[in-house]
């Protein structure tokens, strides 16, 4: 059962208007690298887990992940707050606008909507993990490339802890992925 | 190398084909978040949220870019971030201990941290309302006040 906390996992609060860094932002939601396809990739892998160790580990990531969307939404949502249209249109964001208003919709920097294809989800543990860590190292140069691009530090500040967590959940499925190795090794 | 002073991957004129990465790693020429299994120590709780890593062993620092200050203003806000603090530890070594469940002093933070967040949410509710479901107050006041993603919410 999933339950909600008032609360974002890192303090959000961007005052700047700055659209076309919501462009890009957006992906971090809705695109290949982003915390929606992180979610969905570990909810979506967990029921076929062997141990209790990968059970709690992939329920725990996804779980963690659906702040991290939340955050991504709640950045992009501060920074187009009382746009006007002359602003959206000058940011390249008429065709956003035209779709979804001033509504959030998890689509990539260039305005492609998600599928569950950015995700895999095999059946097979080194497979599944071995996508994890190659997820967790995209989102984190997918977050290196939105700081770079970013000049407000109240914008920065909340891209450098999501990009810290991608660190810390590569690591996580890294070890778990050797401990299966080594597991299996010892059957062989 | 590979990577200039900044961390940054490069391939220019001085790329060697049969460049050996792993001995590199194993020099200790490149940082090597990886294999940080090893635990030691953790830090404070607001150096962990400022850094989004209650792990100094697997912190990893991007270019120059320093963690930055954690800003609250209002009364509420500064009792929200200390749960906020407090949340993101309990994650961590949640995470941390779904691999590793017999560490008897990770276990022993994990109690510490998870005991003091309840009695700071128990006081939070009573003057700021419901941050989840499963707390009481004398009117229903969960669905009132400001939401995460508006300014202010935290």
């Amino acid at each position: 059962m999933y339950k909600y906390v008032k609360s974002l996992p890192y303090p959000i609060s961007i005052k700047k208007k700055d659209l076309a860094m919501a462009k890009n932002i957006i992906t971090q939601f809705g695109g290949a690298n982003g915390e929606l396809g992180a979610a969905l990739r570990y909810f979506s892998q967990k029921f076929n887990m062997p141990d209790d160790k990968g059970r709690s580990l992939l329920n725990d990531i996804a779980t963690e992940e659906m702040g991290h969307a939340e955050m991504v939404s709640t950045m992009v949502k501060m920074l187009i707050a009382d746009a006007s249209l002359e602003e959206l249109k000058k940011a390249g964001l008429e065709g956003y606008y035209t779709e979804h208003g001033y509504g959030i919709y998890p689509t990539d920097a260039n305005g492609v909507p998600f599928t569950a294809s950015y995700f895999a989800s095999t059946g097979d543990i080194f497979a599944d993990l071995s996508e994890d860590m190659a997820a967790e190292e995209k989102a984190r140069a997918t977050y290196e490339n939105l700081i770079n691009l970013a000049t407000d530090k109240d914008v920065i500040a909340p891209l450098l802890f999501l990009r810290q967590r991608e660190i810390v959940h590569f690591n996580r499925f890294k070890e778990l992925y050797d401990y299966y190795k080594s597991e299996k090794s010892k059957t062989m | 190398m590979l990577f200039d002073k900044n961390g940054m991957y490069i391939i220019g004129d001085d790329y060697e084909s049969n460049y050996d990465f792993a001995v590199d790693i194993l020099n200790g020429k490149i940082p090597n978040s990886v294999d940080a299994k090893s635990n030691n120590g953790f830090y404070s709780l607001e150096e962990a949220l400022k850094r989004g890593n209650l792990f100094p062993s697997l912190y990893n620092k991007y270019k120059n870019y320093q963690p930055m200050e954690l800003k609250a203003n209002t009364a509420r806000e500064k009792a929200l971030l200390k749960i906020q603090m407090l949340d993101f530890a309990i994650n961590d070594l949640n995470l941390y201990l779904d691999l590793y469940p017999n560490d008897i002093e990770a276990y022993q933070l994990f109690k510490k941290y998870v005991k003091s967040c309840l009695e700071m949410k128990d006081e939070y509710t009573s003057i700021y309302g419901p941050l989840t479901l499963d707390s009481v107050t004398d009117d229903y006041e969960w669905s009132k006040g400001i939401w995460p993603w508006e300014e202010g919410g935290m």
